[in-house]
């Protein structure tokens, strides 16, 4: 979705005058914007036609953690626009408005395309990723640098197919087993098609030469082109026993191949009767309490590292 | 159990009101979202009354209290008041409750049994006899006004004494007949239960109506019933209106507090009758201190069978304590009255009630009565749960009663939007407002 002018105006004043933010941690995301005219309640919130990406993230935070204000601002260059104008909006010492500038931030995903920022301490959203990401985990020398943080992974369904969720799916689904393919999920087997299908990858294609900086951790410089990547990736994985290096490899697909379309594809089990796109949403708000917010804040797991990051450098630097 | 769909056509500002709480969504926990007014709190006292008392004759005031205003038009003799699709674990069960006039009563009751028109002469007034009369509630009642005009005329001394013997035994037992006039409407065949008769509270009229509720399932109904009434609970804020009260002490809410009649206290009164209706303050104290006896009574029943003492009291007072983080729940030595600690700057401090805040009190609560009354696989309908709780709460709300009750199913009438956001939009249900033109038809 994009704002016409006026609209964006409209959108960051309602942001910054929404009561709800004051002394609280306010994160930017991607994802529908909801009505601006619309006062929040049970009724509006039924209105969005699918789940909003902020609650996946606000499902994540820890259980004794305070919550962050979510805010779903469109796509991902609407989001850093909007980080930026309500600065301008709301410097430090205004008392106008409920938001403290020290506790905004902004998540987007890394995407295959990267996006320039200007007049930020990092140039690009791939420059953000670099510095903050370092062999699929966060870097923790470099995160309280950060305020516009990227997805470590492609984008967010990326999260939700990470290889430690097979056994979330196989023990903590186990009524409700997921399904991709007519049968019990098998992540491997998500995998495997994502890198048959890099093949027809017109997006990966046009932007291979800057996301193949993104596999340097893992490989050398042994393809020149996606085919030979995949190729080179779909052997090494099905000659890969180690679980370490398996993970890396999966963790590299995932940095690169976007998993949308595959999360889309998985179904409830044959005797559940839901709809897809229901079951896919209910799950993904159950991957996230249930296995992300349960997890430390170890800098492999990106969104709770994220989460405590912020909510750190709020504590420390806010001035309510 | 699971409530799938509930569907009321018409009653007081429910209009149309046709909801579906999906079975297989998860979690089991659906908020129902109206305009102020709009009928939320109406929906879940009519569920709770018809499937919580409709088994236990000594529990219909309360659903002749919720209907006082529903009527039937005029030369319609059934008018549906809301029906149920319950899943029972195994399969959909359906339940119609609908009001109707005595000629319908008649035509069911005529449909039900064989006609065994007993004489006058016959003498005897045993019970059994008056049950071979007792063919429907009409009928007797005819049969009652026949006698009065009997008695008004007749000379003969014998048939006068017979009949002022009728007379005084039908008022004695008249109650009773009513109770056996439902056992025997219920009938296999027919899937029906005859549940109470009813005044209509109109200004212009003085009318009696019939609830009867009627059974889609290979279910016994009374049976279905007896389960269901066990497996539905209402909590609700004790300052909410309840139309299940009668009416003078509905409108105790608008007046002084004048010694023992107040509404609180008549809550209260019902809340003795109605097992399974919590309504809750910031803090249920008589619930605390029920749960600790219950755990201490627990613990002995063990020292008499294993000659030592159960962990059941230390178990709850660690769960509990758990649950408060930095705060000491204990209860006082004659364990009338409980106390809060805390430590602060390496000391134990007593902590006065200001010094909670009214969530983390109701949040306490709501735990012990979901926990600890060994609610399960129950349907519970929350009205306003938000209520005092902070909106990060409002948000937890939601992963706390997955936690402290996984195998019930929650409604949960509510304004929050915080609430929600926990949730999928699909699991959100809405009471429509109705269109002007629809209000003004009605």
């Amino acid at each position: 979705m994009s704002f016409t002018p006026p609209q964006f105006e409209q959108h960051c004043q309602s942001i910054l005058k929404s009561r709800s933010i004051r002394n609280k941690v306010v994160i930017l995301c991607e994802g529908t914007p909801p009505s601006i005219e619309e006062r929040r309640s049970p009724q509006s919130y039924k209105k969005n036609k699918e789940l909003p990406d902020a609650n996946f993230y606000l499902a994540c935070v820890p259980p004794l953690q305070p919550l962050p204000v979510f805010f779903n601002c469109g796509g991902r260059t609407t989001v850093i626009k909007t980080y930026f104008r309500l600065l301008e909006l709301c410097p430090e010492s205004s008392s106008q408005y409920y938001l403290n500038p020290n506790k905004l931030f902004a998540i987007v995903d890394l995407d295959n395309q990267d996006d320039t920022i200007e007049n930020y301490s990092f140039p690009s959203t791939d420059a953000i990723f670099f510095d903050l990401y370092q062999k699929f985990q966060v870097n923790p020398q470099n995160a309280p640098n950060h305020r516009i943080w990227t997805t470590g992974l492609i984008h967010k369904e990326a999260y939700f197919i990470i290889p430690e969720l097979q056994d979330f799916f196989d023990i903590d689904m186990c009524i409700n087993i997921p399904h991709y393919k007519d049968n019990p999920i098998s992540l491997n087997t998500i995998y495997l098609d994502m890198a048959e299908s890099i093949i027809d990858d017109i997006d990966l294609e046009r932007n291979f030469e800057g996301v193949k900086e993104r596999l340097k951790d893992i490989f050398d410089s042994e393809f020149n082109n996606k085919n030979e990547f995949k190729k080179l990736w779909i052997n090494k994985f099905n000659a890969t026993s180690e679980k370490e290096q398996k993970d890396e490899l999966i963790l590299a697909l995932l940095t690169i191949k976007k998993a949308k379309n595959f999360w889309k594809n998985i179904q409830p089990p044959e005797d559940l009767s839901i709809l897809p796109e229901r079951f896919q949403e209910q799950l993904s708000l159950e991957i996230a309490r249930q296995f992300y917010a349960k997890q430390s804040n170890a800098p492999k797991y990106h969104i709770a590292y994220f989460l405590e990051t912020v909510q750190k450098i709020s504590e420390n630097r806010g001035t309510f | 159990m699971h409530l799938q769909r509930v569907q009321v056509p018409d009653f007081r500002v429910l209009k149309d009101i046709d909801i579906t709480f999906e079975k297989n969504f998860f979690p089991r926990i659906f908020p129902v979202g109206s305009l102020n007014g709009g009928g939320k709190s109406t929906l879940l006292q009519l569920i709770f009354i018809l499937l919580h008392c409709s088994a236990d004759p000594s529990k219909q005031e309360f659903i002749q209290n919720l209907l006082e205003r529903f009527s039937i038009p005029e030369g319609v003799d059934k008018k549906i008041l809301a029906t149920f699709e319950i899943w029972d674990g195994e399969k959909i069960v359906n339940l119609e409750f609908f009001a109707c006039q005595d000629s319908y009563v008649k035509q069911l009751a005529n449909s039900a049994f064989d006609e065994d028109d007993k004489d006058i002469s016959d003498s005897s007034i045993e019970l059994t006899k008056i049950k071979s009369w007792l063919h429907n509630k009409i009928s007797i009642q005819l049969k009652k006004q026949k006698y009065l005009n009997l008695l008004s005329n007749s000379k003969n001394p014998q048939e006068r004494e017979y009949i002022n013997r009728w007379l005084e035994d039908f008022d004695k037992k008249e109650p009773f007949f009513n109770d056996l006039f439902a056992g025997t409407l219920t009938n296999n065949d027919q899937n029906l239960k005859y549940i109470c008769d009813y005044s209509l509270n109109l200004s212009d009229s003085k009318l009696k109506l019939n609830l009867i509720c009627s059974i889609e399932s290979n279910h016994e109904i009374n049976s279905f019933l007896q389960d269901i009434s066990e497996k539905i609970f209402l909590a609700a804020p004790s300052t909410q209106v309840f139309l299940f009260l009668s009416p003078e002490y509905r409108k105790l809410l608008f007046q002084q507090n004048q010694g023992n009649e107040n509404y609180s206290l008549r809550t209260q009164e019902a809340k003795s009758k109605l097992i399974n209706f919590y309504p809750y303050d910031a803090l249920s104290v008589d619930i605390l201190i029920d749960t600790f006896k219950r755990r201490r009574d627990q613990d002995f029943e063990v020292v008499i069978e294993t000659g030592q003492y159960g962990n059941n009291y230390e178990s709850f007072l660690n769960d509990v304590n758990t649950l408060l983080i930095d705060k000491k729940l204990n209860i006082t030595k004659g364990l009338s009255s409980i106390n809060f600690k805390a430590e602060r700057n390496g000391e134990t401090i007593e902590l006065y009630p200001e010094d909670l805040s009214h969530g983390e009190l109701k949040r306490l609560s709501l735990y012990v009565w979901l926990k600890y009354s060994n609610i399960e696989n129950a349907i519970i309908l929350f009205d306003e749960i938000e209520i005092a709780l902070h909106p990060d709460w409002q948000y937890k709300i939601i992963k706390d009663l997955e936690e402290w009750g996984p195998t019930n199913q929650y409604i949960l009438a509510t304004h929050s939007y915080e609430l929600c956001q926990a949730l999928t939009p699909a699991h959100v249900k809405e009471i429509e407002p109705k269109l002007l033109n629809n209000i003004n038809n009605q």
